[in-house]
């Protein structure tokens, strides 16, 4: 009897394995009415610099709570002008639209390479809802910076005591334009790592910032560098 | 392998010898039809590219001229009418709900070649292998799709353009009417400009290669 278990767990799995459907939806893609359009611009640096040329896709993901079957539906796509502006415009089926047990999302994926550019999600999702409908438009900037490396090192972490801590944070300021600085690189340091690797945002100032708390005493150190796109900084700190 | 090169030789020289009939006719006109299937870009509808060409498997009827300046070598002329309808099943779910009526015109190419042919005899016929280049007056693609939310049109266009082409065949001779199959490649690559419903004009390059598999009549003079 348990022998023939494996053979059906495979065919199981072989089963829910299939159930990922790709479509591209044309008519969604020239929307011929009642359209739901994003739009907004592209920047990379500091803001500065428009990002053009890069291609943004829209699509309908549904999953099911296990992820062993998927329904991706190719939206609508649009390239960044010379300005870094961008404008999806596409059609929202009936079952795209809010409702209850609906458990698809709008994402807006931005075919980049993620080894070059910060996306602070470590993926090219750039936007996500479930509550999208139709006739309508919404806005959405994003800053894309490009990707340097700050490698950190902590030294004496051997003489931290229970109550003491050691943080240390880097803010880049990447994706939503909305909000500033709000991609977050922060470690809480033990005694038993002393090295880490954050990739940050290139052609930025960015503050490094310390917060040592040792024997009730706590100091806050900051300071700002600038890294060019692909640069590995080593930073020291010393507890 | 010395065996198989010997048959070899020894086929040509049969060829060869049965030559003579086929060679007596200094020209020859034909008549084909067959299909064209698209390839490279034009059978391919990739998402992220404003206007897929959507082109289905197509038809091609060709009339050509072809006249001996050597027993072996022949020019000419070849006057072709190329269709590839929309491939609205790439472009629509036929069970999509959103979608109604679907109206179309065709992907159209007349083309006007000089052609070069090369022929090796065989006993009732030959086979050879034939190039040409000249000129294509295209049309582009139109529909309108009617849904729900509206309609959605793609308006048609005219471009000219290079265009050029290799083929090979065997023919079968019946004193002066021959029957024949032919196989090639025929590609051109017409701009065309296209304004959507915003009133955004686009120029697009649109490659247009097909394989065409073709059966034919000749008749030689």
């Amino acid at each position: 009897m348990k022998a023939k278990l494996l053979p059906c767990l495979i065919l199981l799995l072989f089963i829910l394995g299939s159930c990922h459907t790709k479509t591209d939806d044309y008519i969604s893609k020239y929307c011929p009415g009642s359209c739901t359009v994003i739009k907004g611009k592209l920047t990379t640096d500091d803001r500065s610099k428009p990002l053009a040329g890069v291609m943004l896709e829209a699509k309908w993901v549904e999953r099911d709570m296990l992820g062993f079957s998927s329904t991706t539906r190719r939206k609508a796509t649009a390239r960044t002008d010379a300005n870094g502006n961008y404008e999806l415009r596409f059609l929202l089926r009936d079952d795209e639209l809010p409702q209850e047990y609906n458990y698809g999302n709008i994402i807006v994926e931005a075919h980049l390479d993620t080894k070059d550019y910060l996306i602070c999600s470590g993926t090219n999702e750039l936007f996500y809802s479930n509550d999208l409908v139709r006739d309508t438009t919404i806005e959405v900037n994003y800053n894309l910076p490009k990707k340097a490396t700050i490698n950190l090192q902590a030294t004496n972490l051997e003489t931290m005591q229970p109550t003491d801590n050691l943080y240390t944070g880097i803010n880049s300021d990447a994706g939503d334009a909305t909000k500033e600085n709000d991609c977050v690189g922060g470690i809480i340091w033990s005694k038993y790592q002393s090295y880490y690797s954050l990739d940050v945002a290139a052609n930025q100032d960015l503050t490094i910032r310390v917060v040592k708390n040792k024997a009730g005493i706590e100091t806050v150190t900051e300071e700002i560098v600038r890294l060019k796109p692909g640069e590995k900084l080593h930073y020291q700190i010393t507890f | 392998m010395k065996k198989a090169i010997l048959l070899l030789i020894s086929c040509f020289l049969v060829i060869e010898a049965y030559a003579q009939d086929s060679t007596s006719y200094r020209s020859s006109i034909k008549v084909m039809y067959g299909s064209a299937a698209p390839t490279g870009e034009f059978g391919e509808n990739r998402f992220e590219n404003d206007y897929p060409p959507f082109a289905a498997f197509g038809s091609m009827l060709s009339l050509s001229y072809s006249y001996s300046i050597k027993p072996k070598l022949q020019v000419g002329g070849t006057v072709a009418l190329r269709r590839n309808g929309f491939e609205e099943t790439e472009f629509a779910n036929p069970n999509d709900r959103i979608v109604g009526t679907i109206e179309s015109e065709a992907w159209q190419s007349v083309f006007t070649m000089a052609d070069v042919q090369y022929k090796w005899y065989a006993r009732d016929g030959f086979f050879y292998v034939k190039g040409g280049a000249g000129l294509s007056f295209n049309r582009s693609l139109s529909y309108k799709v009617q849904t729900l939310f509206g309609p959605i049109n793609r308006p048609t266009d005219n471009s000219t353009a290079l265009a050029y082409g290799i083929n090979t065949g065997m023919q079968f001779d019946i004193k002066r009417v021959g029957l024949g199959f032919d196989g090639g490649w025929l590609a051109t690559s017409p701009t065309f400009s296209i304004t959507d419903a915003h009133g955004k004009t686009t120029k697009y390059k649109q490659p247009m290669a097909t394989i065409n598999l073709s059966f034919y009549l000749a008749y030689s003079l």
